[in-house]
């Protein structure tokens, strides 16, 4: 399933990203690699995603969260 | 993504003295830590040859003079924006002795990550642990000595609010400066062979990024803290926009409403006692009239007008610092990131934008809220836009005088011209000059909500008011000089110098031959001419310079005022004087900025970008005035 799919509270592990390679590194250095374990925290205003990698808390765009295959964990 | 190139040399370090990077993730409270430890001995300077503004500044260890280089913010030296490209930049440049890499305790990996990057470069380090009571507090914080251990080299427990490990930082620093100490584990690697496989190489680094972190931070499930709660609120999807609304307004009533005052009582103590004590002085050393008149109408008008905006642009500056200091700001670029995707700008650029209606001179040092160069220039050409309150006085003269039944309606629909003007000339800016502007993914990390520290706070102040004061100040003092020199010369008549009626005086005989390119849009007299003429000065004088023009001493008696520009409008418009002043109201809403905002904007961007947009802004309002006088007069 698809990031911007998860339910609040959901934890989900990282399975692959599809996008151009330069969002993947930056994705992957906000820690976001394939086999991560997250949570998603909630919907923000205007569709963006806030999910949680260990004790940091990230935002994603609607758009590119709609990229991030995660499997639920 | 392009980033463009960037010197290599972000900034030369001083003879004699060791210069030393401070890099970090953004948040992670590496400004704060930065002014701790230079105090107030910091200015800021651009990168050679792009407009990323960096604080240097100087910090006295106990064996050399370090100047100390404020990196700006970033999650890796693989830049994606001009910004990033200076750290990435001064970090591969061995001009630099050291660099003080500061990791998050709250976000380690994020932090450790990065310092395997700068020790990729091959830079000596020494790592300084900020946060740690945020992390304590969480469960999460890592060991600093088995951290030391692991990375091999020292790790200082550091807090800039209060001045803690700050002394043992120093000395970490002073022994690295004489004996480097490198990060074990990495390999150094030339920066161009990193680009050529950047997922591999970021693989290795997070694999020792892992191996660093298991050594060092407790096992531990985060649970639940204040700031989630507050996310929750300032985030919703619908609370959210109304509590950033909220706060918007909240900058905008203290940048005009709490500034009003202050600027006036600057205003009042310049033009009145300082200028009274001047006038005095010189008459004392029999100086003649026409050197009373330059000292109090020029000079010391254009210092009155500088210091004037002093208290609000540090109203502006520390509310900028505050809100980015608490860590709202992060959260702005998610709750307004989809409103200002389509002109390819972060969501914090709304800030500048919104402020810009108060007044456009600190909305473009908010700019400073965008983490990306090109965005901050996008919006800073932008803001002048923005319909600032000085206009409003013009409308509402206009708007009472010519459309007395709906002049509420008319001065609403000013502001939605300002809007649509903002986004009209940013899609054309995006599709021309700034062409390598492109959405970029929101992926933002956010930090803890923490209250704004005061020192920090203070300092940060103090050196952007100064940086203002000297470098916009001058240009602002010598322009108000020049248009006392030209309202001083008569150019007809026998007047003496200096006091001149403005018909024979050369800033009249500008106007009137300014006035024939007026008549396209049914506006063709002198008077109105040098009214636009002076509000090139700034847009509070338009009305003054109008009343000066018609010799009306009452510059409060709107109403005769008024009646005078109607009969001069019904003449020049040939019986369309509705659509002539509406073609003056959208004239004076985009025309030219005020000569404090040019100033600013030279400050911040440099001539060229400043009279590119000055030239472009003019063009446009001229052929808009001239359609809307055209059209209106056939209606």
């Amino acid at each position: 399933m698809l990031l911007n799919a998860l339910a609040p509270g959901v934890a989900a592990h990282v399975r692959a990203v599809s996008t151009e390679s330069g969002v993947v590194l930056r994705l992957r250095e906000m820690g976001l690699r394939p086999g991560a374990l997250i949570r998603m925290t909630g919907r923000a205003s205007g569709g963006s995603r806030i999910v949680t990698v260990g004790a940091a808390r990230i935002a994603i765009d609607g758009a590119t969260a709609a990229l991030i295959d995660v499997e639920a964990a | 993504m392009t980033t463009p190139s960037t010197p290599r040399a972000a900034v030369a370090p001083a003879k004699r003295t060791a210069s030393v990077l401070l890099v970090g993730n953004p948040n992670v409270g590496k400004s704060t830590l930065f002014n701790a430890l230079t105090k107030a001995r910091q200015h800021v300077v651009n990168a050679p040859g792009t407009t990323v503004a960096l604080a240097e500044g100087t910090w006295c260890t106990d064996c050399a003079d370090v100047t100390l280089v404020d990196l700006p913010g970033t999650y890796s030296l693989i830049a994606r924006s001009p910004d990033e490209q200076v750290a990435a930049d001064a970090v591969s440049d061995p001009a630099h002795a050291l660099a003080v890499v500061v990791l998050d305790a709250t976000a380690l990996s994020r932090s450790l990550y990065l310092l395997g990057q700068v020790a990729r470069a091959g830079r000596p380090v020494v790592a300084a642990l900020t946060m740690i009571d945020l992390a304590e507090a969480r469960g999460i914080a890592p060991d600093a000595t088995a951290l030391s251990d692991a990375l091999g080299i020292p790790v200082i427990e550091a807090n800039g609010r209060n001045g803690r490990g700050l002394a043992t930082l120093a000395e970490a620093v002073s022994t690295a400066l004489v004996s480097p100490s490198f990060v074990a584990g990495v390999t150094r690697r030339d920066h161009e062979e990193i680009l050529r496989d950047r997922l591999t190489d970021a693989q290795e680094l997070f694999d020792w990024v892992e191996s660093v972190g298991d050594a060092a931070v407790p096992a531990s499930a985060p649970h639940s803290t204040v700031t989630d709660k507050l996310d929750r609120v300032l985030l919703n999807p619908w609370v959210g926009p109304a509590a950033f609304l909220a706060v918007v307004w909240g900058v905008f009533q203290l940048t005009t409403v709490v500034a009003a005052p202050l600027m006036d009582g600057v205003a009042r103590a310049v033009s009145g006692p300082v200028a009274d004590a001047l006038s005095a002085t010189l008459s004392v050393l029999r100086a003649p009239d026409w050197l009373d008149s330059f000292a109090v109408s020029g000079l010391l008008a254009g210092v009155g007008t500088v210091l004037s905006f002093v208290p609000l642009m540090a109203i502006m500056f520390a509310a900028v610092s505050a809100l980015e200091s608490t860590g709202y700001l992060a959260r702005v670029a998610v709750v307004a990131d989809r409103a200002m995707r389509t002109l390819g700008l972060d969501g914090r650029a709304m800030l500048p934008l919104i402020v810009g209606f108060g007044c456009n001179v600190p909305a473009l040092s908010a700019t400073a809220v965008l983490p990306h160069a090109r965005q901050r220039l996008l919006t800073g050409l932008l803001v002048p836009l923005t319909s600032c309150t000085a206009r409003l006085a013009v409308y509402l003269l206009l708007a009472h005088t010519f459309f007395p039944g709906s002049a509420g309606t008319v001065v609403f629909g000013m502001y939605v011209a300002s809007v649509v003007l903002v986004i009209g000339w940013g899609l054309i800016a995006r599709h021309t000059v700034l062409r390598d502007i492109r959405p970029e993914p929101l992926i933002i990390a956010l930090p803890d909500y923490q209250w704004p520290h005061l020192r920090t706070l203070g300092v940060s102040v103090w050196t952007r008011v100064m940086s203002f004061t000297r470098k916009a100040g001058s240009v602002i003092v010598v322009a108000v000089m020049v248009l006392w020199v030209l309202q001083a010369i008569p150019v007809r008549g026998d007047h003496p110098i200096a006091d001149v009626p403005v018909a024979d005086s050369a800033y009249g005989a500008i106007a009137q031959g300014a006035a024939p390119a007026l008549a396209p849009m049914g506006l063709n007299d002198w008077r109105i001419a040098a009214s636009l003429v002076a509000g090139i000065a700034a847009k509070e004088v338009v009305i003054g310079a109008l009343a000066q023009s018609y010799a009306i001493d009452d510059t409060n008696d709107q109403s005769t005022l008024g009646e005078q520009v109607r009969a001069t409008v019904e003449r020049t418009s040939d019986g369309a004087p509705a659509a002539a002043a509406l073609a003056l109201m959208v004239f004076v809403l985009s025309y030219l900025p005020c000569l404090a905002t040019l100033a600013e904007q030279r400050r911040l961007f440099g001539w060229r970008w400043t009279a590119a947009a000055a030239g472009a802004q003019f063009a446009g309002a001229y052929g808009l005035a001239i359609l809307v006088f055209q059209v209106g007069r056939l209606l």
